[in-house]
């Protein structure tokens, strides 16, 4: 640690010595100059001027020129203006006066240092759309990253809205949402499982990130599925002019991507990929067992696209992740003796797009895509072998239309068809081994939809964005249907007859309606009010009852037992602009009731269990909050605060209580209820070359539950637990530290890099992940969970080849 | 090196969820709850104890304390009808024995029916004792754990695993309990500055002493330390279903001495509400502290009920089951590779020894008091 920190002592006193170097003797000489506007070429006067940082009450005169005498030597000059950037510059006198044109850019006018955007500029908050919000990647680079992985998921919840039971969770929490509400696509394919080693790292190769848009409220009618949000990733278009090559090394994975132009303007390939080496790591830094365990994980991402006229675009792009571990048995499978376990679970996404324009009114895109989601837990050990499979195959066929009949209205409408195929668990399959084997029957299903999407301006001051969308869903056969004893608890023992379904017939169907509506009202230019109501249906659920879901969790379509989630939410903003687009205010309220959604019995049996429906409980979540934020968007000095009050409840009665009540049926906080949250993100740009960012977070302790006494067995003191989530670990927060500098050579090279040095905690608070009880004696004890209880410090190396 | 050592081993063990970052809870605040009636008993078919346990659950977890129920009145009622009284243990607080001689046998089925000095009757449902398979070998192999930290006993040790063949049935479900015995020299501490009276048999500690010396007495006579399992250890034969269970991990024994380390192992066919009882409580307490807990939730016994107030509610469960045990000596000389030591926790104080020619009657031996967790009976098959 010390020698890190020596490290960048020195680097940073080389680099003020660098700036005062003096010559002791010589001539003095000038260093003039004329400061002008850089848009209007008018010269301002009394631009301030300072020298070797320090003020000397020098500024501009009436023709925006400057005069002062130094001696000879380096010398740092900075100009400063109210409203415009200032300008720095290195400037060496040696032998003769030295004449400076600077041009310094108005802040107002000058590109957005847009990291996120809710309403993006002045025209967006114009448009109807309510709780979308853009991340761009060159915003959310500039955010402190955890061991150098820049990290979408990490970056977005910074913004208000959206948070995770805790570092190191697998999938987020939007707006009240639970994990598998969130439709996340890549290129319009879905992600089930979005992070590598087991929550610590997002999936995303962020090289290939055009942007993300994240729509916490106003989904357009075109995405279905789940009933929460979406979060919509795009991959760049590979350019088709221009060869590029990026990449970065850091301390957990290195990365690289090539855009490759094949035929100039017509055809051209973007391929990316994302390695972990922590398999040498671990055989080089863990000690006894761990030097045994592995963790790799890799992702890769290839992109074509082939414009062979105006009018017809075709993109054929994939996206594959792997994950492989191997560790102890602590994750062994229930009931299976097992020395070492491995997992191996990940992607493969493909998707083609073939846009057509027909008119300037009229254009298609027509799109199939696929994503086939892989798990597979196994022990080689030759007596106990154990192989666990599941799947998720997903094939999608979307047809969709933009027409814009006028200037007043802009349609979007489509059809689209999905199938899925679950396999929940294959265990054993072919496989010798005295553990035995369970083949849970695949679950085929298919969900149709058909939508339309208005955005109609009204007038000038009034806009709409009428959406309304049909999902119409089958469960198929070849499948079985159990039957139960009626009136009483279905059990294993109230088992009373299983339908069998043959191929292709319906088991159960579902549908509905889903009404979007967002309406804008512009007070004026710079400040709207606007509302938003969204139905959404979702056939398709995560069944897993841990804090955070393992990457190897079983999913479930709809089925008798199991009914689709209906989710509806409402929602209110207010948006302000300042200051020509330097600032940006806004207030958003929501409310989130959303049916149907899972729980389970008290020591419920998920793991290969055919009779799944006997473990769950129907229940209800409902969300709401309040979501202040302020935004600089330009300037040196540039970033942003939030505060969210949000809660997230659940209420669980099911059909049979009080066998099937969770607190007696009472509303309970969900794990990632958080009331308060703040995030503080300040960018500092000073100059092209160096850019410090500070990231700070808050938000309250998320539940848990909290004994109320302890009972003795075996004498081993147990606690007793009365209610769920009936109290809360201590609150969290966090100071994350960043420091850019970009083209250290400063020259202008084909070649260019870039540090990042960050530091993740920066004062190393042990936030409580969760809070739990151990046995010492004859009493119980508390201890806390902390995730990343210590300052993290990573220095990544970053290039661009052009 | 050492910075970036310890980087990762962050990673590698937030990764692989080692417990590493485990700190004692601070500003925890206490919440009152509820007393339940706990009931825990051993009701099975071996040599060893049968017993019925009563207490009642601490209603706070720092302060409170689970007290032992007394003066109840505890039977049991096989399926033929016939009463076994089980009558108060004066070695152990809230544990009832079998008043007369009682075995259980294996294929009968009983039933506990517990009165309080409250007047509230507790009945659970009838219970079989199940058959049980023998163990087929208990063994242990040297493993030396370098993660753990250096002054850890368990960092050099034995793990010690069995094998069984299952029952052809499907259904079966297992529990795993040891007992290990250990002869002590030490008797009785006597700390802060205390020493021990004979007359009243206790240790004796000055007003107001501000000593924080220990002084310790051997054993008069043969004594043993009885050290049982703390962790619960369950099995269902759902996906092994009569096959041979082979390399189950049933402990690990540190290597804290050179003396030969005896071990009673005892392999139980339970019933399945015990099965779900008890494993419920592995995964919901055993196993927390992951990233991935489940939620924690107390499981209220579902086969003993209150029968004149249903709606109180009873922690525990009637466990009742086919037993057979084995014992095994592990030679703590055996597979230990050469420059490995034991690691012995040295003893806190001073010996008392009479003064040789010192006062007439003079003691420096203590009793071995009988307890749950010490005897002064030899265990079976006990070797120095």
């Amino acid at each position: 640690m010390k020698s890190i920190y020596q490290f960048f002592f020195y680097l940073i006193l080389l680099n003020l010595l660098n700036y005062s170097v003096y010559s002791q003797d010589g001539t003095p000489h000038l260093i003039k100059g004329k400061v002008i506007d850089g848009a209007s070429q008018e010269p301002l006067v009394g631009a301030s001027i300072e020298l070797d940082f320090k003020e000397i009450g020098a500024f501009t005169d009436e023709s925006g020129k400057f005069a002062i005498i130094v001696p000879p030597g380096q010398h740092a000059i900075k100009v400063s203006f109210v409203g415009y950037d200032p300008f720095r510059r290195k400037v060496n006198v040696e032998g003769e006066d030295v004449d400076l044109m600077i041009s310094l850019e108005n802040v107002a006018k000058s590109l957005e240092e847009v990291i996120v955007s809710s309403a993006k500029m002045k025209e967006d908050i114009q448009t109807p759309s309510l709780g979308v919000t853009i991340l761009s990647l060159k915003g959310i680079k500039k955010l402190p990253t955890m061991m150098g992985e820049v990290d979408v998921f990490r970056s977005i919840q910074t913004l208000p809205g959206v948070s995770s039971v805790g570092e190191g969770a697998n999938g987020l929490n939007i707006r009240g949402s639970q994990v598998d509400q969130n439709l996340i696509f890549i290129d319009e394919t879905p992600i089930f499982n979005p992070t590598h080693m087991f929550g610590l790292f997002s999936v995303f190769a962020s090289d290939a990130i055009r942007d993300l848009e994240l729509y916490k409220g106003g989904v357009p009618a075109r995405f279905g599925g789940r009933s929460a949000t979406v979060m919509d990733i795009k991959m760049l278009d590979p350019s088709l002019t221009k060869f590029r090559l990026r990449g970065g090394i850091g301390p957990v994975s290195n990365r690289i991507m090539a855009e490759i132009p094949l035929i100039k303007d017509k055809l051209s390939i973007l391929s990316t990929a994302r390695l972990s080496y922590n398999d040498v790591l671990f055989r080089a830094f863990a000690q006894g067992n761990l030097s045994n365990y592995r963790a790799n994980f890799s992702d890769l991402a290839t992109k074509i696209l082939f414009r062979p006229n105006q009018k017809n675009s075709i993109s054929i792009s994939n996206y594959i992740s792997t994950d492989y571990y191997r560790v102890d048995s602590l994750f062994s499978l229930q009931n299976v003796v097992a020395k070492q376990t491995q997992f191996n679970y990940g992607h493969q996404n493909y998707s083609a797009h073939w846009s057509h324009y027909f008119s300037t009114k009229l254009s298609s895109v027509f799109a199939l895509a696929s994503t086939v989601y892989k798990t597979k837990t196994f022990s080689a050990d030759s007596i106990n072998a154990i192989d666990l499979r599941s799947s998720i195959d997903y094939k999608n066929a979307h047809l969709s239309f933009d027409f814009i009949p006028n200037e007043k209205h802009i349609v979007n409408f489509g059809l689209m068809a999905t199938r899925y195929i679950i396999a929940p668990g294959d265990l054993n399959r072919g496989v010798v081994s005295r553990i035995g084997t369970v083949l849970l029957p695949k679950e085929y299903s298919w969900e149709m939809a058909a939508y339309l999407d208005d955005e109609f301006k009204l007038s000038k001051q009034l806009a709409f964005q009428l959406g309304l969308r049909y999902s119409q869903y089958y469960r198929i056969g070849p499948g079985e249907q159990h039957e139960y004893l009626a009136g009483v608890l279905p059990t294993e023992a109230s088992l009373i007859a299983t339908k069998e379904f043959e191929s292709g017939k319906i088991m159960a169907q579902y549908g509905g309606f889903e009404p979007r509506l967002t309406m804008r009202y512009s007070i004026d230019e710079e400040t709207t009010l606007k509302f938003g109501y969204n139905r959404m249906r979702q056939y398709f659920q995560l069944v897993s009852n841990n804090t955070t879901p393992l990457p190897t969790a079983r999913y479930k379509t709809a089925d008798y037992f199991i009914k689709p989630q209906v989710g509806d939410f409402f929602s209110a903003g207010f948006f302000k602009n300042l200051s020509s687009n330097i600032y940006e205010f806004s207030v958003e309220t929501y409310y989130r009731g959303v049916q149907n959604t899972l729980d389970f019995l008290s020591g419920a049996n998920l793991q290969l269990n055919p009779t799944i429906e006997t473990q769950v409980i129907e229940s209800k979540v409902h969300a709401y909050g309040l979501e202040l934020m302020a935004q600089k968007k330009k300037g040196e000095l540039n970033g942003w605060i939030s505060y969210t009050y949000a809660r997230a409840l659940a209420q669980a009665i099911g059909n049979f209580p009080p066998l099937t009540t969770i607190n007696d049926g009472k509303w309970y906080p969900t794990n990632y209820d958080k009331p308060h949250t703040v995030n503080l993100f300040v960018n500092i740009g000073q100059g092209k070359h160096h850019s410090f960012s500070f990231n700070f977070a808050y938000n309250t302790g998320r539940p848990y539950s909290k004994p109320s006494g302890f009972y003795v067995i075996n004498q081993v003191s147990l606690p007793v637990y009365q209610a769920r989530n009936n109290a809360r670990v201590r609150d969290y927060h966090r100071l994350d530290f960043s420091w850019t500098i970009n083209n250290p050579t400063m020259k202008d090279k084909k070649w260019v890099g870039s540090w990042v040095f960050t530091i993740y905690n920066l004062y190393g608070r042990k936030n409580p992940y969760s809070l739990f009880f151990k046995s010492k004696g004859t009493t119980l004890n508390p201890y806390e969970l902390s995730v990343f209880a210590r300052p993290l410090l990573s220095l990544t190396y970053n290039f661009n080849f052009n | 090196m050492k910075q970036i050592k310890r980087i990762y081993g962050i990673i590698l063990m937030v990764g692989f969820l080692l417990e590493s970052c485990v700190f004692p809870a601070v500003n925890f605040d206490e919440l009152r709850g509820d007393s339940y009636l706990t009931v825990e008993t051993e009701i099975h078919n071996g040599d060893g104890l049968n017993f019925v346990k009563l207490s009642s659950s601490a209603n706070s977890v720092l302060r409170g304390t689970a007290l032992p129920i007394s003066d109840a009145i505890v039977f049991l009622l096989d399926k033929s009808g016939k009463r076994y009284d089980f009558t108060w243990d004066v070695t152990v607080p809230g544990r009832y024995i079998p008043a007369g001689a009682f075995k259980g046998e294996v294929g009968n089925s009983y039933q506990v029916h517990i009165e309080t000095v409250s007047g509230d009757v507790y009945e659970s449902d009838f219970e079989e004792i199940k058959p049980v398979p023998e163990i087929k070998q208990v063994y242990s192999e040297f493993k030396i754990k370098p993660e753990l930290n250096d002054v850890d006993a368990l960092k050099n040790g034995w793990d010690v695993f069995i094998d069984f063949q299952d029952l052809p049935e499907s259904g079966n479900f297992y529990q795993w309990s040891y007992s290990h015995y250990e002869k002590l020299e030490i008797c009785t501490s006597c700390t802060n500055g205390g020493t021990y009276d004979f007359y009243n048999n206790e240790c004796r500690i000055p007003r107001r002493s501000l000593s924080s010396a220990t002084t310790n007495y051997r054993c008069e006579g043969n004594c043993w330390e009885l050290i049982k399992n703390k962790d619960l250890l369950v099995f269902s034969d759902i996906l092994t279903n009569g096959q041979e269970v082979v390399g189950k991990k049933i402990l690990r024994v540190p290597y804290d001495g050179s003396s030969k380390y005896y071990l009673k192992v005892e392999q139980r066919a339970i019933n399945p509400s015990a099965y779900n009882f008890f494993a419920s409580i592995v995964n919901s307490y055993q196993n927390a502290g992951s990233l991935f807990d489940i939620p924690a939730v107390t499981n209220f016994s579902v086969n003993i009920r209150c029968t004149n107030h249903p709606e109180k509610k009873v922690l525990g469960v009637f466990n009742v089951y086919g037993l057979s045990s084995k014992i095994i000596i592990i030679d703590r000389y055996n597979q230990v590779p050469p420059n490995i030591n034991p690691i012995k926790t040295p003893l806190d104080g001073s010996i008392f020894e009479c003064p040789i020619g010192g006062p007439a009657g003079c003691k420096d031996k203590t009793p071995c008091v009988e307890s749950e967790t010490r005897t002064s009976v030899s265990p079976e098959n006990w070797q120095d």
